[in-house]
Protein backbone atom coordinates (compact mmCIF):
# COMPACT_ATOMS: atom_id res chain seq x y z
CA UNK A 1 0.00 0.00 0.00
CA UNK A 2 1.70 3.38 -0.74
CA UNK A 3 2.28 5.93 1.52
CA UNK A 4 -0.53 8.08 1.26
CA UNK A 5 -2.93 5.67 1.25
CA UNK A 6 -2.05 4.21 4.38
CA UNK A 7 -2.06 7.91 6.10
CA UNK A 8 -5.72 7.89 4.32
CA UNK A 9 -6.33 4.69 6.03
CA UNK A 10 -4.73 5.58 9.70
CA UNK A 11 -6.21 8.26 10.20
CA UNK A 12 -9.66 7.18 8.98
CA UNK A 13 -9.31 4.67 11.66
CA UNK A 14 -7.54 6.99 14.01
CA UNK A 15 -10.96 9.35 14.40
CA UNK A 16 -13.65 6.30 14.05
CA UNK A 17 -11.27 4.64 17.02
CA UNK A 18 -12.00 8.04 18.83
CA UNK A 19 -15.45 8.36 18.19
CA UNK A 20 -16.27 4.86 19.62
CA UNK A 21 -14.48 5.32 22.89
CA UNK A 22 -16.23 9.33 23.10
CA UNK A 23 -19.71 7.17 22.88
CA UNK A 24 -18.72 4.19 25.39
CA UNK A 25 -17.37 7.13 27.78
CA UNK A 26 -21.31 9.34 26.85
CA UNK A 27 -22.68 5.39 27.96
CA UNK A 28 -21.43 5.12 31.45
CA UNK A 29 -20.34 8.82 32.91
CA UNK A 30 -24.19 10.01 34.31
CA UNK A 31 -25.63 12.64 32.18
CA UNK A 32 -26.46 16.00 33.66
CA UNK A 33 -29.60 16.06 35.93
CA UNK A 34 -33.00 17.37 35.76
CA UNK A 35 -33.62 19.05 38.50
CA UNK A 36 -37.17 19.03 39.91
CA UNK A 37 -39.05 22.34 39.73
CA UNK A 38 -39.31 23.12 43.72
CA UNK A 39 -38.40 20.66 46.55
CA UNK A 40 -38.64 20.91 50.67
CA UNK A 41 -34.91 20.45 52.14
CA UNK A 42 -33.09 19.69 54.91
CA UNK A 43 -29.48 20.35 55.24
CA UNK A 44 -27.47 19.58 58.06
CA UNK A 45 -23.29 20.77 58.24
CA UNK A 46 -21.32 19.32 60.87
CA UNK A 47 -18.38 20.53 61.44
CA UNK A 48 -15.41 20.50 63.52
CA UNK A 49 -17.29 22.23 66.80
CA UNK A 50 -19.67 23.59 64.82
CA UNK A 51 -23.43 22.93 63.35
CA UNK A 52 -25.30 24.60 60.40
CA UNK A 53 -29.04 23.60 59.47
CA UNK A 54 -30.67 24.82 56.31
CA UNK A 55 -34.23 23.88 55.76
CA UNK A 56 -35.47 25.69 52.51
CA UNK A 57 -38.22 25.12 49.88
CA UNK A 58 -35.78 25.60 46.66
CA UNK A 59 -35.80 25.45 43.18
CA UNK A 60 -31.94 24.37 43.48
CA UNK A 61 -32.76 20.59 43.76
CA UNK A 62 -29.37 19.43 43.78
CA UNK A 63 -26.46 18.57 47.40
CA UNK A 64 -23.83 21.19 45.70
CA UNK A 65 -26.85 23.97 44.67
CA UNK A 66 -28.61 23.85 47.98
CA UNK A 67 -24.83 24.33 49.55
CA UNK A 68 -24.59 27.06 47.18
CA UNK A 69 -28.39 28.96 48.10
CA UNK A 70 -27.30 28.50 51.68
CA UNK A 71 -24.22 29.33 51.48
CA UNK A 72 -25.35 33.14 50.21
CA UNK A 73 -28.17 33.04 52.30
CA UNK A 74 -26.91 32.20 55.65
CA UNK A 75 -23.45 33.81 54.79
CA UNK A 76 -20.68 31.00 55.20
CA UNK A 77 -17.94 30.52 52.41
CA UNK A 78 -17.99 27.18 50.17
CA UNK A 79 -14.65 26.58 48.39
CA UNK A 80 -14.56 23.48 45.75
CA UNK A 81 -12.72 22.09 42.74
CA UNK A 82 -14.44 22.44 39.51
CA UNK A 83 -14.07 18.93 36.97
CA UNK A 84 -14.59 19.49 33.17
CA UNK A 85 -16.10 17.17 30.35
CA UNK A 86 -16.47 14.35 30.81
CA UNK A 87 -17.40 14.39 34.62
CA UNK A 88 -18.71 17.91 34.67
CA UNK A 89 -18.93 18.01 38.91
CA UNK A 90 -17.58 19.59 41.73
CA UNK A 91 -15.27 18.17 44.92
CA UNK A 92 -16.26 20.67 47.88
CA UNK A 93 -12.74 21.39 49.86
CA UNK A 94 -14.16 24.03 52.08
CA UNK A 95 -17.25 24.93 53.84
CA UNK A 96 -17.35 27.60 56.85
CA UNK A 97 -13.54 27.66 56.49
CA UNK A 98 -12.83 24.78 57.41
CA UNK A 99 -10.72 22.45 54.58
CA UNK A 100 -10.19 19.77 53.67
CA UNK A 101 -6.74 18.34 55.49
CA UNK A 102 -6.96 21.41 58.24
CA UNK A 103 -6.88 17.47 60.13
CA UNK A 104 -4.83 15.04 58.74
CA UNK A 105 -6.89 12.41 56.41
CA UNK A 106 -10.40 14.46 56.64
CA UNK A 107 -12.69 15.84 54.06
CA UNK A 108 -15.73 16.38 53.25
CA UNK A 109 -18.16 13.90 52.76
CA UNK A 110 -22.35 14.00 52.03
CA UNK A 111 -25.32 11.45 52.96
CA UNK A 112 -28.78 11.93 51.69
CA UNK A 113 -31.46 10.11 53.74
CA UNK A 114 -28.89 8.33 55.90
CA UNK A 115 -27.36 6.98 52.71
CA UNK A 116 -23.51 7.51 51.71
CA UNK A 117 -23.51 9.55 48.35
CA UNK A 118 -22.31 7.60 45.47
CA UNK A 119 -22.75 10.59 43.43
CA UNK A 120 -21.16 14.02 42.82
CA UNK A 121 -23.01 16.81 44.67
CA UNK A 122 -23.99 18.39 41.37
CA UNK A 123 -24.87 15.36 40.19
CA UNK A 124 -27.15 14.45 42.80
CA UNK A 125 -30.80 15.37 42.82
CA UNK A 126 -32.97 16.02 45.90
CA UNK A 127 -36.50 14.78 45.98
CA UNK A 128 -39.03 16.33 48.43
CA UNK A 129 -38.36 16.15 51.80
CA UNK A 130 -34.46 14.94 51.96
CA UNK A 131 -32.20 15.48 54.30
CA UNK A 132 -28.61 16.12 53.12
CA UNK A 133 -25.83 15.89 55.96
CA UNK A 134 -22.51 17.15 55.37
CA UNK A 135 -19.73 15.75 57.49
CA UNK A 136 -16.00 16.62 57.78
CA UNK A 137 -14.48 13.18 58.83
CA UNK A 138 -12.07 10.85 57.95
CA UNK A 139 -12.11 8.47 54.98
CA UNK A 140 -15.52 6.10 55.46
CA UNK A 141 -18.36 4.72 53.78
CA UNK A 142 -21.74 4.28 54.95
CA UNK A 143 -20.87 3.97 58.44
CA UNK A 144 -19.93 7.57 58.39
CA UNK A 145 -24.31 7.86 57.65
CA UNK A 146 -25.23 6.45 60.23
CA UNK B 1 18.64 36.96 -0.37
CA UNK B 2 16.68 33.18 -0.67
CA UNK B 3 15.78 31.98 2.75
CA UNK B 4 14.93 28.34 3.73
CA UNK B 5 14.62 26.01 6.72
CA UNK B 6 17.06 23.70 7.69
CA UNK B 7 17.06 21.33 10.25
CA UNK B 8 19.24 21.47 13.19
CA UNK B 9 19.56 18.10 15.21
CA UNK B 10 18.37 18.01 18.55
CA UNK B 11 20.64 16.26 20.84
CA UNK B 12 19.09 13.85 23.34
CA UNK B 13 18.92 16.25 26.90
CA UNK B 14 17.36 18.86 24.77
CA UNK B 15 14.95 16.80 23.26
CA UNK B 16 14.21 15.47 26.96
CA UNK B 17 13.67 18.69 28.25
CA UNK B 18 11.21 19.62 25.20
CA UNK B 19 9.38 16.25 26.74
CA UNK B 20 9.81 17.48 30.10
CA UNK B 21 8.34 21.05 28.99
CA UNK B 22 5.16 20.14 27.09
CA UNK B 23 4.29 17.62 29.50
CA UNK B 24 4.39 19.94 32.87
CA UNK B 25 2.78 21.95 30.81
CA UNK B 26 -0.07 20.20 29.30
CA UNK B 27 -0.39 17.87 32.31
CA UNK B 28 -1.40 21.49 34.04
CA UNK B 29 -3.40 23.26 31.80
CA UNK B 30 -5.51 19.94 30.95
CA UNK B 31 -5.93 19.13 34.97
CA UNK B 32 -9.66 20.43 34.74
CA UNK B 33 -10.73 17.39 32.43
CA UNK B 34 -9.69 13.97 34.68
CA UNK B 35 -7.23 11.40 32.74
CA UNK B 36 -7.03 14.04 29.50
CA UNK B 37 -3.30 13.67 29.83
CA UNK B 38 -0.18 13.81 27.57
CA UNK B 39 2.09 12.32 30.04
CA UNK B 40 1.48 8.53 29.31
CA UNK B 41 2.54 9.03 25.33
CA UNK B 42 5.07 11.16 26.15
CA UNK B 43 6.64 8.54 28.73
CA UNK B 44 6.12 6.35 25.81
CA UNK B 45 7.80 8.72 23.70
CA UNK B 46 10.73 8.74 25.62
CA UNK B 47 11.56 4.90 26.21
CA UNK B 48 11.30 5.08 22.67
CA UNK B 49 13.14 7.78 20.82
CA UNK B 50 15.72 8.47 23.65
CA UNK B 51 15.85 5.07 25.77
CA UNK B 52 18.64 4.60 28.60
CA UNK B 53 18.54 6.84 32.05
CA UNK B 54 16.05 8.75 30.07
CA UNK B 55 12.75 5.82 30.47
CA UNK B 56 13.04 6.87 33.87
CA UNK B 57 14.30 10.65 34.03
CA UNK B 58 11.78 12.28 31.90
CA UNK B 59 8.28 10.58 33.30
CA UNK B 60 9.32 11.15 36.82
CA UNK B 61 10.67 15.13 36.30
CA UNK B 62 7.15 15.72 34.19
CA UNK B 63 5.60 14.10 37.29
CA UNK B 64 7.08 15.62 39.88
CA UNK B 65 7.71 19.65 38.92
CA UNK B 66 3.74 19.49 37.92
CA UNK B 67 2.62 17.21 41.35
CA UNK B 68 4.78 20.35 43.25
CA UNK B 69 2.32 22.90 41.68
CA UNK B 70 -0.49 20.69 42.31
CA UNK B 71 -0.01 19.87 45.64
CA UNK B 72 1.39 23.23 46.83
CA UNK B 73 -1.14 24.93 44.69
CA UNK B 74 -4.86 23.61 44.22
CA UNK B 75 -4.68 20.60 46.23
CA UNK B 76 -2.73 22.39 49.13
CA UNK B 77 -2.98 20.55 52.17
CA UNK B 78 -6.26 18.36 50.56
CA UNK B 79 -4.58 14.96 50.90
CA UNK B 80 -2.12 13.18 53.97
CA UNK B 81 1.34 13.34 53.12
CA UNK B 82 1.08 9.61 53.50
CA UNK B 83 -1.68 9.16 51.03
CA UNK B 84 0.13 11.51 48.12
CA UNK B 85 3.61 9.25 48.38
CA UNK B 86 1.47 6.25 48.55
CA UNK B 87 -0.14 6.94 45.32
CA UNK B 88 2.98 8.51 43.60
CA UNK B 89 4.74 5.62 44.18
CA UNK B 90 2.22 3.79 41.90
CA UNK B 91 1.56 6.61 39.48
CA UNK B 92 5.18 7.27 39.03
CA UNK B 93 6.14 3.86 38.55
CA UNK B 94 3.18 3.26 36.11
CA UNK B 95 4.53 5.92 33.83
CA UNK B 96 8.33 4.22 34.14
CA UNK B 97 7.15 1.05 33.80
CA UNK B 98 5.09 2.97 30.17
CA UNK B 99 8.14 4.16 29.52
CA UNK B 100 10.08 1.19 29.61
CA UNK B 101 7.33 -0.61 27.67
CA UNK B 102 6.98 1.80 24.80
CA UNK B 103 11.18 1.65 24.55
CA UNK B 104 10.97 -2.14 24.17
CA UNK B 105 8.54 -2.22 21.74
CA UNK B 106 9.45 0.91 19.69
CA UNK B 107 13.02 0.80 19.37
CA UNK B 108 13.63 -0.92 16.55
CA UNK B 109 10.76 0.61 14.24
CA UNK B 110 11.49 3.96 14.60
CA UNK B 111 11.18 5.36 11.10
CA UNK B 112 9.48 8.38 9.27
CA UNK B 113 6.72 6.05 8.11
CA UNK B 114 2.74 6.03 8.74
CA UNK B 115 3.70 2.77 10.01
CA UNK B 116 5.15 3.73 13.11
CA UNK B 117 3.07 6.26 14.36
CA UNK B 118 -0.34 3.22 13.40
CA UNK B 119 1.79 0.83 15.68
CA UNK B 120 2.76 3.68 18.15
CA UNK B 121 -1.06 4.90 18.68
CA UNK B 122 -2.26 0.97 18.92
CA UNK B 123 0.50 0.12 21.37
CA UNK B 124 -0.73 3.04 23.86
CA UNK B 125 -4.18 1.74 24.31
CA UNK B 126 -3.21 -1.09 26.15
CA UNK B 127 -0.48 0.59 27.95
CA UNK B 128 -3.18 3.05 29.09
CA UNK B 129 -5.25 -0.34 30.35
CA UNK B 130 -2.23 -1.73 32.37
CA UNK B 131 -1.33 1.77 33.40
CA UNK B 132 -4.80 2.22 35.16
CA UNK B 133 -5.06 -1.41 36.58
CA UNK B 134 -1.80 -0.93 38.65
CA UNK B 135 -2.84 2.27 39.38
CA UNK B 136 -6.20 1.87 40.56
CA UNK B 137 -5.10 -0.86 42.99
CA UNK B 138 -2.64 1.41 44.48
CA UNK B 139 -5.80 4.43 44.42
CA UNK B 140 -7.76 1.34 46.37
CA UNK B 141 -4.58 0.22 48.60
CA UNK B 142 -4.53 3.91 49.91
CA UNK B 143 -7.70 5.45 49.45
CA UNK B 144 -10.21 3.43 48.73
CA UNK B 145 -9.92 0.70 51.31
CA UNK B 146 -9.96 3.17 54.10
CA UNK B 147 -13.14 3.97 52.52
CA UNK B 148 -14.62 0.88 52.83
CA UNK B 149 -14.44 0.00 49.38
CA UNK B 150 -13.50 -3.15 47.80
CA UNK B 151 -10.94 -3.87 44.94
CA UNK B 152 -13.66 -4.82 42.66
CA UNK B 153 -15.74 -1.60 43.27
CA UNK B 154 -12.61 0.27 42.80
CA UNK B 155 -11.62 -1.17 39.15
CA UNK B 156 -15.81 -0.78 38.45
CA UNK B 157 -15.61 2.85 39.06
CA UNK B 158 -12.42 2.81 37.52
CA UNK B 159 -14.15 2.30 33.91
CA UNK B 160 -15.14 5.97 32.78
CA UNK B 161 -11.96 6.92 33.91
CA UNK B 162 -10.34 4.23 31.69
CA UNK B 163 -12.01 5.17 28.45
CA UNK B 164 -11.46 8.75 29.10
CA UNK B 165 -7.96 7.54 29.38
CA UNK B 166 -7.77 5.30 26.53
CA UNK B 167 -9.24 8.54 24.53
CA UNK B 168 -6.46 10.83 25.78
CA UNK B 169 -3.71 8.40 24.62
CA UNK B 170 -5.35 7.81 21.23
CA UNK B 171 -5.92 11.67 20.43
CA UNK B 172 -2.30 12.61 21.82
CA UNK B 173 -0.04 9.31 20.26
CA UNK B 174 -0.41 10.62 16.89
CA UNK B 175 -0.11 14.41 17.49
CA UNK B 176 2.68 14.02 19.92
CA UNK B 177 4.53 11.21 18.10
CA UNK B 178 4.72 12.29 15.08
CA UNK B 179 5.86 15.83 16.30
CA UNK B 180 8.92 14.27 18.38
CA UNK B 181 9.34 11.50 15.55
CA UNK B 182 10.53 14.56 13.42
CA UNK B 183 12.86 16.31 16.12
CA UNK B 184 14.12 12.94 16.52
CA UNK B 185 14.47 11.74 13.01
CA UNK B 186 15.02 15.05 10.74
CA UNK B 187 15.75 18.05 13.82
CA UNK B 188 14.60 21.18 14.68
CA UNK B 189 13.32 23.39 11.30
CA UNK B 190 15.31 26.72 11.63
CA UNK B 191 15.40 29.95 9.71
CA UNK B 192 18.57 29.93 7.80
CA UNK B 193 20.02 31.03 4.25
CA UNK B 194 20.39 29.31 1.11
CA UNK B 195 24.26 28.19 0.36
CA UNK B 196 26.04 30.84 -1.58
CA UNK B 197 26.72 29.98 -5.01
CA UNK B 198 30.17 28.96 -5.39
CA UNK B 199 30.31 28.03 -8.92
CA UNK B 200 32.08 30.84 -10.82
CA UNK B 201 31.12 32.41 -14.04
CA UNK B 202 33.71 31.25 -17.01
CA UNK B 203 34.20 34.87 -18.45
CA UNK B 204 35.79 36.16 -14.73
Amino acid sequence: MRERTQAAVFAAAWLASMVVVLAAVGAVVPARPIVPSEVRVTMVIEGPGWTIEYDASTTNGTAFLLMEEASVNLGFDVDYVEYGWPLDDVFITSINGTRSGDISGYDWHYCVNGRYATLGALHQVLGDGDVVLWMYAPQGGSELCR
Amino acid sequence: MPMTIRARSLPKPHLALVMIAVGVVGRILLAGAANIEPVLILSMLAGALLGSYYTIVVPVAIMGLSDLYFYLVPYGGQYSTFAILGLAAFVYTGFVFVAAMGGFAMRRRLVWRTRTIAVFTAISVPLTVAFDVWTAFGDWLFLGSRSGLTLPDVYAMQVPFTLIHIFSSLLFAPILGTTFLALHLHGLPVPGTAPAETGRAPDE
